[in-house]
């Protein structure tokens, strides 16, 4: 085993106003060492210093070195931490949990393939970082598994990296309760964010199953918990099991209804504890979906006059027509359609909607001019936009802000 | 999410408004409902049948065949081929070669248009009887993006009913549905609508959508192993299509409205009758 010493990092890193970055590893040492094991205490030391170094965001020495540990002895630093830290004031421990989750999070999104090498033993799982520091026996289950497709189709399953739940672990640490820290409260909507841009709703759904039970009513907690259930609704995922009937019963994969009612009970939540306003144009859809189209109609004329974003106006025009036509409106419809086609002159949802809205009308002359509006648009896909390509990860574009925003954080001069 | 209450009919046929030249056999009839129908025996198409020979159930009611024709009517032959990134590559030779032979073995009369899909659907030909502008169309598409297969083959049935004629779909896909705006279910239903007749090939299984499109509409799903049988597949389509019969009838004895369900029979020993199982009458 190396242990190593670091200096200190830059400048902007020491303005931590009560807890250096050395010095902090030399008090968590000092308790470390009454009546701990010689060789436990090396290994958490070993992490303790390189947590104090790290720079977030950054890949350097004290990154790798975590890295790079026998998953044993991470195990060991999961048991050993909490009866260390019983000592320490609540802003010395706070300071180091939250950097320590920070530095988890920092192996698993940008060294991804040695963070997967990480899983806990079971025998480390059971212990957790409370207030007491004694290790209580957690909620027990076996790793969900995660399940990649592409274009639709399965391609293979892994479970999640130990590195996620050892941030977690982390975090449930923060005194007096993590539900009353802004950064815990940040670092669970970024990871979320983060993980929901990119489709990774498996991955989102680890951090959103645990924030739930930490931040049970925060609105954007629920806004994105609700919006990964209607992506999870959706024909890119509810393909999946259509096309591979075994692989999907061995998974237990929901129903797109099972999805959908848990996206109608989140993003409804969301919505009474005044979340964002797209939780709005999406608990509409949601309802349409479910085929209450009455209540889905009457909450997306509510907030039209309150979509400012673009994008936002283009999705509740769109969402509009369809629960107009669902409920037999064909001239509302053909309006609603019409403004989200003027929204985006270039897409092709409104244009498809509008051809179909007439057909069933028995319109075909509109119907038809519909088409011909469609053959307008330009050939080459890339001269087009549409909202709607990108409608089930859109709410995170801004995850690359708010994880900037998270480790910028920890560097505050004033710290709770 | 798409409405799903309202059975206004395109079946009862203004789009049969046939231009005269080009359908002797049939005149245009508000009431009239037709049927494209396959007859096999062995796996081997059954030709030289005539009107007597079939016997058709609207709603259990048997009905008068006013017309029946074969082969004489020109074919609209719409492509919609998926052209998603999964497709770059040897996949796309394969899919222009292929869909290249199928232009050469149409007739004179006969027109086609071209729908490419990822999650932008491209009508890059609408029907035409100048097939150097579908083959420039065809060689002219690069893949990318996802698949909207729902949202495609939408527009491609809309595309098979712009103008007169007998409407064969060809439908190709590598890939499940991902991307679409439209809800499957609701374009089943515009599909019951359709006197088009989809076919589809398949790479592989693809869910349920393109086979209930195919068997909505009567026509067939191929699924095939490698883009390499795109040809033989896309030529077995076409026989199969050139094979089949236009019944025309007008309903008597039932509501004009509603789902009517179809029954179509032959009184000949082993032959099997394909066609859609109904229509949305209004």
């Amino acid at each position: 085993m190396i242990l190593r010493t670091y200096r200190a990092g830059p400048p902007a890193l020491c303005q931590g106003d009560a807890v250096g970055k050395l010095v902090l590893p030399l008090i968590v040492a000092s308790v470390l060492g009454v009546g701990a094991d010689q060789s436990d205490l090396a290994i958490v030391r070993q992490w303790m210093a390189a947590v104090t170094a790290h720079q977030s965001g950054t890949v350097d020495q004290p990154l790798l070195e975590v890295a790079d540990m026998a998953p044993g002895d991470l195990d060991t630093v999961r048991r050993t931490l909490g009866p260390a830290l019983k000592s320490l004031r609540n802003k010395e421990r706070n300071d180091l949990l939250r950097r320590g989750a920070l530095l988890h999070t920092d192996i698993a999104l940008l060294l991804p393939e040695r963070a997967a090498e990480y899983q806990p033993s079971p025998e480390s799982l059971p212990f957790t970082i409370d207030l007491t520091g004694t290790p209580r026996i957690l909620r027990r289950h076996e790793p969900d598994a995660l399940f990649f497709s592409l274009d639709g189709e399965y391609v293979t399953s892994s479970v999640e990296s130990g590195h996620w739940s050892m941030a977690r672990l982390l975090l449930d640490g923060i005194r007096p309760h993590p539900a009353s820290d802004e950064f815990v409260r940040l670092w669970y909507r970024a990871v979320a964010a983060t993980f929901e841009k990119v489709y990774l709703f498996g991955n989102a759904a680890y951090q959103l199953d645990h924030a739930k039970e930490v931040l049970p009513h925060d609105p954007m907690i629920l806004f994105y918990a609700g919006a990964m259930h209607e992506a999870l609704g959706s024909e890119r995922f509810q393909a999946i099991p259509k096309a591979r009937p075994v692989i999907a019963a061995q998974l237990r994969f929901p129903t797109a209804q099972e999805q959908w009612r848990d996206a109608e009970k989140l993003l409804g939540a969301a919505v009474k504890a005044h979340g964002p306003v797209e939780a709005r144009v999406r608990y509409a859809r949601v309802l349409g979906r479910l085929g209450q189209h009455d209540k889905a109609l009457s909450m997306l004329k509510g907030v039209a006059p309150e979509l400012r974003d673009p994008r936002l106006q283009y999705f509740g025009a769109l969402f509009l027509g369809s629960e107009e036509g669902a409920l037999g409106h064909v001239a509302q419809a053909r309006d609603a359609f019409e403004r989200a086609a003027a929204l985006d002159p270039t897409a092709q949802s409104p244009l498809l909607a509008l051809g179909d809205l007439f057909r069933r009308a028995g319109d075909r002359a509109a119907a038809l001019d519909a088409l011909r509006r469609l053959e307008a648009l330009p050939a080459d896909p890339a001269d087009r936009t549409d909202p709607w390509r990108d409608y089930f990860r859109s709410f995170a574009f801004d995850a690359d802000d708010q994880l900037a925003a998270v480790r910028a954080w920890v560097d505050r001069k004033e710290q709770p | 999410m798409i409405a799903r209450l309202w059975f206004v009919p395109l079946l009862v046929l203004p789009c049969l408004g046939l231009a005269p030249q080009q359908v002797p056999t049939f005149k245009a009839g508000v009431e009239a409902v037709r049927v494209d129908v396959l007859v096999t025996r062995g796996g081997v198409p059954v030709t030289g049948l005539a009107a007597a020979d079939f016997e058709l159930f609207d709603n259990g009611v048997r009905q008068e065949i006013d017309h029946s024709a074969f082969e004489e009517i020109p074919l609209n032959v719409v492509f919609a081929l998926d052209a998603s990134v999964s497709v770059a590559g040897e996949r796309m030779q394969h899919l222009r070669a292929a869909s290249h032979a199928l232009l050469d073995r149409l007739k004179p009369d006969d027109q086609a248009a071209l729908v490419t899909f990822g999650d932008a659907v491209v009508v890059r030909s609408s029907l035409t009887h100048d097939l150097s502008v579908v083959r420039t169309a065809l060689d002219r598409t690069e893949p990318s993006g996802d698949t909207s297969l729902v949202d495609a083959s939408d527009t491609a049935l809309l595309v098979g009913e712009s103008q007169p004629g007998r409407a064969l779909v060809i439908v190709f896909s590598d890939g499940v549905e991902v991307s679409s705006y439209l809800d499957a279910d609701a374009v089943l239903d515009t599909a019951k609508r359709s006197d088009a007749v989809v076919y589809g090939v398949a790479l592989r299984n693809l869910g349920p959508f393109l086979r209930d499109l195919t068997d909505t509409t009567g026509g067939e799903l191929f699924e095939i192993e490698s883009t390499r049988e795109l040809d033989a597949a896309f030529e077995k389509v076409l026989e199969q299509f050139r094979h089949r019969y236009l019944l025309s009838y007008t309903p008597r004895g039932v509501e004009r409205g509603g789902w009517h369900r179809l029954q179509v029979r032959v009184g000949q020993e082993g032959a099997k009758v394909r066609a859609r199982p109904g229509y949305l009458g209004g």
